[in-house]
């Protein structure tokens, strides 16, 4: 039974089609269960905001995308940021220099990671990276 | 079934826990009388759950929101949208730092 935690930056590779984009559609399309945090759903929504800002003749492209993805989230088994996700976020890796955002994400792994020890996570965030390995 | 006494369960405790984990169940008994029954845990080790009991536990706490469709189902985007000037890494930076 294979899970993988779809953390936001390996999401918008896919989003914006830059490199091994293609490894995380194969990765997502193969897995039995992915799940993320509450959080992805957000920080997607808020990159498509500034994409729109930062390209106003893409108007109608973004709406499109945003239909899709309303199909794309019913794939996603999301984690809500509990009151222990959260207190996880803020203790966790004492020793690096990590952002709210990514403690967040990193914690809500380490969660996960605690009752199915086979759950991997995909991203290409060094920070968050740097924790979990 | 088999019985030990306090004192000797504390001398043998590894070999007692032993006979458990085999599927033993031990008495305990202090002056001949039983106290306490070790038994063998309810084995479901900490990350080999079902993850579909793990996720369906957290949905009904409202600690998750299930997925109604299955990834495998999913055939990639149609729509394509292209970054200029910026990665997509760079994007997620700023918003992460909150940079306006």
């Amino acid at each position: 039974m294979s899970a993988i935690y779809l953390e936001t930056s390996a999401f918008l590779r896919i989003l914006f089609q830059e490199s091994e984009y293609k490894k995380v559609e194969e990765k997502i399309k193969k897995s039995d269960f992915v799940v993320s945090s509450r959080l992805l759903k957000l920080e997607v929504e808020r990159a498509l905001i500034r994409y729109e800002l930062d390209h106003p003749g893409h108007k109608i492209k973004v709406l499109n995308l945003k239909n899709e993805l309303k199909n794309f989230w019913a794939k996603i088994n999301f984690i809500e940021l509990t009151e222990n996700i959260c207190e996880l976020a803020g203790r966790i890796a004492s020793d690096v220099r990590l952002r709210s955002l990514d403690a967040l994400h990193t914690a809500t792994f380490f969660y996960l990671k605690e009752q199915h020890a086979a759950i991997e996570i995909l991203s290409f965030d060094s920070r968050i990276k740097s924790v979990i390995t | 079934m088999k019985a030990v006494g306090v004192k000797i369960l504390k001398a043998k405790l590894s070999e007692y826990l032993r006979l458990v984990k085999n599927g033993e169940v031990i008495w305990v008994t202090d002056r001949d009388e039983v106290v306490a029954e070790l038994r063998p845990a309810h084995r479901q080790p900490l990350g080999t759950h079902n993850f579909e009991n793990v996720l369906e536990k957290l949905a009904d706490q409202h600690y998750a929101k299930r997925a109604s469709e299955s990834p495998k189902q999913w055939q990639g985007f149609t729509t394509k949208l292209t970054l200029e000037g910026m990665t997509s890494q760079e994007m997620l930076d700023l918003l992460r730092e909150d940079s306006r």
